[in-house]
């Protein structure tokens, strides 16, 4: 009989035996690449320039170290059979059964893809249901949108979605009227009003999507695990369209499992959380984990943006576990459909990350957690360092080579090297592409899920060029974004655009990626004129910043990305009808019934007036008002009448929001517009009531 | 009056109200149809005695009256508001499918006993009972580092620290030009 695995029993020597091998090669490959270099300059004698050069280099090379041994081991564990160390195998068949704990599923949206977000639910609740596990399951959609058309589509949605399931009483929408602090205050203020009611609280993304099954076995961990006070899921991507998603949920899907258990290997109970596809324990965490304020001076950037890495490190501040249920399968999101919205994503990472500095020294965080926190800073401030690095070592070679043109001395640096750059370069390269190799070694006895030998291969060698190439676009974009958030400047949380159906226009991409080829143009003349023979060292990288428009261009095709479908390219076991699970081919059905009646202009307005069914859906949600003070009401008034006379161009978004929050006005305006003769409607209202006739001809002849 | 545009006016009226009540969702069209020629005869009635007023108007005023009166009383058992009524009613027919199980009860007569005990069982709402817990941030030091910014941000400003780096990096290469200068490798 297969031993269970018991968290609680984890020796110290243990854990030592894992931090130690782990970060001892991380720190042993690091040390090895800087002396490397080192020699590289000893021949001259150091410069300040090289100082500099080897500075930035044990920074970069450790990051690079960190992704190898993380590969490393986690190949290491997948050939012995997986690690035995995971939470998943804590728990037997036998605790999948018996009554479920109060768990809420947290899903808080903003401005999202209506028909998606509650594709995902219905999806969710029907395989719960089909999981025979529905009973203790109560969903939440948390809704801080700010466009009137998604607020009251979101409200239709979730009405028609109740009645279809039967689920009043049980998948509940709430919109906050004071959309304070963003997500992190979105899932806080559900913790203030009904956390007190729940044992465990499931977070999700807009996108998410997770199995019933999974559900059902993260609340059998927590559980089985009374010390565990959080755990993560690996979301895979999936439902891809353009080649850009479907690269990269491919790459995600073969590489992810080894990097994902080399983390598992040595933080073991000292997890991260990723914010959604995440199981919580609700007490210590409304208890422990509301964020606190940040240190800077200015009030307006006190607030955390990224509060997921904060959370899993006050949880274990406060002695709870947080594990990474790693290998679980059943856990989906969607990523960004093109270059430009993953940069976009990218820049408000980057600000939560760099936020994040401030608890790299705080007492009392675990060792983890400071380690998660230094990778997710390293993340993007590695650009800036990279791109002063390459600066300075451009720099550094024409110098030596000019000088060793002028003191007429056998001057090739790699030959003075003593052969130290060669293999500096080698190990380099291959501490970047071995983790491809092994995971691609990895996935060929399955390659059937991927589409078969040659796609798999293709779409690794495929995957590797594209990526190799966007890596220095990303490089500079990051570290644009790195500068202006020190200088101050803001970045907002805003909708993704996760539908993929229409890709980027060619001059529309030129406009957005400008940047990298016309860096590239310069770089390229001042090396011809005075580092011509360092031109064939940079050329990778010159030439992904020359292609760095067409690139984003061409990825971004969703008719691309449906011909590589077909050729099997970038296949993901979930694109082939047998192995995807049925809450993702649900999901996949409803995002093609796409509802066109949202679309046009003021259509929430124009809705919340005209429609008794969505007028009295919002009504009855809102609270009523005790009383109102005569300036208010005078204002109301104003609003309203304009509304009508004037059309709902007439008045701003804040203007509209003042209406659609006030019950009173809301009826008025719906028995104006009924009652009032046509010719005294604006004519934008007139041609509401014209579709509104039109549509209960059709529902006469119907 | 001019009778063309009079019976222009009711067929305005008409419409709009056939309109109005299949948005509601109320019932089949032979239902509707039945309801909208009650109120369009009262409407006429109406009309009669104040002709300055339009007959759509006159006719859109009666139906809210009317639906406003039934689900008054059809959500006579439900604690609420009176000007909830209307709303919530609406919400629940469609909610509870009502129109299905009595299609010709809605805005003709008083509601069934039954129905109304259906009405009243809906609940709709943003979320379960409150439960309230109290979710603040704890103290947190950060340690030497918000030391290092507090001492550091309560007086700053950009311009003095951009020219002391300025100086210093001038200071710099100076330093190491004329290091090279001297001992030239």
């Amino acid at each position: 009989m297969k031993k269970t695995f018991q968290p609680e029993k984890i020796t110290a020597d243990f854990v030592a035996f894992r931090r130690a091998s782990f970060f001892g090669a991380i720190i042993g490959t690091t040390a090895l690449g800087t002396w490397l270099l080192w020699r590289t300059f000893v021949p001259e004698g150091i410069t300040w320039l090289e100082w500099a050069q080897l500075i930035l280099f044990v920074l970069l090379f450790q990051q690079i170290a960190t992704g190898f041994w993380l590969a490393m081991f986690g190949f290491l564990t997948a050939i012995c059979g997986g690690d035995r160390a995971q939470i998943a195998r804590s728990i037997e068949d036998t605790d999948l059964e018996g009554p479920i704990p109060p768990t809420a599923v947290v899903i808080p949206i903003f401005n999202e893809d209506v028909v998606r977000v509650f594709g995902g639910i219905e999806a969710m609740w029907q395989g719960l249901r089909d999981a025979g596990a529905q009973d203790g399951f109560d969903f939440f959609i948390l809704s801080d949108s700010n466009k009137p058309e998604s607020w009251l589509h979101e409200e239709m949605a979730w009405l028609e979605l109740c009645k279809r399931l039967n689920a009043f009483g049980r998948i509940f929408y709430r919109k906050r009227r004071t959309p304070r602090n963003g997500k992190s205050g979105n899932v806080a203020d559900f913790c203030r009003r009904w956390g007190a009611r729940y044992r465990y609280m499931i977070v999700l993304d807009a996108d998410s999507v997770m199995t019933g099954q999974l559900l059902r076995r993260l609340v059998a961990m927590m559980e089985k695990n009374p010390r565990v006070g959080l755990v993560q899921t690996t979301p895979q991507l999936a439902l891809g369209r353009t080649p850009f998603r479907r690269m990269f949920q491919f790459a995600a899907k073969l590489y992810a499992p080894l990097f994902c258990a080399g983390s598992n290997y040595w933080h073991l109970f000292g997890g991260n959380y990723w914010g959604h596809n995440a199981i919580i324990r609700v007490r210590p965490f409304i208890e422990y984990c509301d964020l606190p304020d940040l240190p800077e001076p200015d009030v307006k950037r006190r607030h955390i943006f990224s509060h997921d890495t904060v959370e899993a490190a006050l949880m274990r501040k406060a002695g709870y576990d947080v594990w990474f249920a790693y290998a679980e399968p059943g856990s989906y999101e969607e990523g960004p459909p093109n270059f430009s919205d993953s940069l976009g994503r990218d820049r408000r990472w980057c600000l939560g990350n760099l936020q994040h500095f401030w608890f790299l020294f705080a007492p009392g965080v675990d060792f983890a957690n400071r380690f998660h926190i230094w990778m997710g800073v390293m993340a993007y401030i590695s650009s800036v360092l990279w791109l002063v690095f390459l600066v300075l070592g451009t720099i550094d070679l024409a110098v030596k080579h000019r000088f060793s043109l002028l003191s007429a001395l056998p001057g090739d640096p790699i030959a003075q090297s003593g052969g130290a750059i060669p293999l500096l370069l080698v190990a380099t390269l291959v501490m970047l592409f071995l983790p491809k190799f092994l995971s691609l070694l990895v996935s060929l006895p399955k390659a059937r899920q991927f589409g078969g030998v040659i796609p798999l291969v293709a779409g690794t060698i495929l995957e590797t060029i594209i990526s190799t190439l966007m890596a220095p676009v990303m490089m500079i974009y990051y570290s644009r974004f790195v500068i202006s958030i020190l200088a101050g400047l803001q970045v907002k949380w805003e909708a993704q655009n996760r539908s993929d159906d229409k890709g980027l226009g060619f001059l529309e991409s030129w406009r957005i990626f400008w940047l990298p080829p016309f860096i590239a143009t310069v770089v390229t003349s001042l090396m011809f004129v005075f580092a011509r023979h360092e031109i064939l060292l940079m050329s990778p990288i010159l030439l992904g910043w020359f292609l760095g428009p067409i690139l984003a261009w061409i990825t971004s095709q969703p008719k691309l990305g449906d011909f590589l479908l077909r050729t099997r390219l970038f296949l993901v076991p979930e694109e082939i009808d047998e192995r995807c699970p049925e809450e993702l081919k649900k999901v996949h059905q409803i995002i093609q019934a796409d509802d066109q009646n949202w679309k046009f202009p003021f259509a929430g307005v124009a809705r919340a007036v005209s429609d008794p069914l969505a007028n009295s859906v919002h009504v009855a949600l809102l609270r009523q008002r005790r009383h109102l003070v005569e300036e208010t009401g005078e204002y109301l008034e104003s609003l309203r009448s304009k509304l009508l006379e004037a059309g709902p161009a007439a008045l701003d978004t804040r203007q509209h929001f003042t209406l659609l929050w006030d019950a009173d006005s809301l009826r008025w305006l719906h028995r104006e517009f009924w009652t009032r003769p046509t010719d005294k409607l604006h004519p934008w209202w007139q041609e509401r009531l014209a579709e509104a006739t039109a549509g209960a001809g059709k529902a006469s002849a119907g | 009056m001019d009778p063309i545009a009079t019976a222009a006016a009711w067929d305005e009226a008409m419409s709009r109200l056939l309109s109005f009540l299949a948005a509601m969702h109320i019932g089949g069209v032979e239902h509707r149809t039945r309801v909208a020629l009650a109120m369009i005869d009262e409407a006429r009635k109406q009309h009669a005695l104040k002709p300055e007023v339009a007959p759509v108007e006159h006719t859109m005023h009666i139906a809210l009256r009317d639906i406003e009166q039934w689900f008054g009383e059809a959500l006579e058992n439900v604690e609420m508001p009176a000007s909830r009524r209307v709303a919530a009613g609406i919400v629940g027919l469609r909610v509870t499918d009502a129109v299905n199980r009595w299609p010709n009860a809605v805005l003709d007569g008083s509601p069934p006993a039954d129905l109304k005990a259906t009405l009243a069982r809906v609940s709709f709402r943003t979320g379960p009972d409150l439960a309230v817990s109290s979710m603040t941030p704890r103290a947190m030091d950060y340690g030497a580092m918000e030391t290092l910014a507090q001492e550091t941000w309560h007086r700053f400003a950009w311009a003095p620290i951009v020219r002391a780096a300025a100086i210093w990096t001038a200071i710099f290469f100076a330093a190491l030009y004329t290091y090279d200068y001297l001992y030239p490798r």
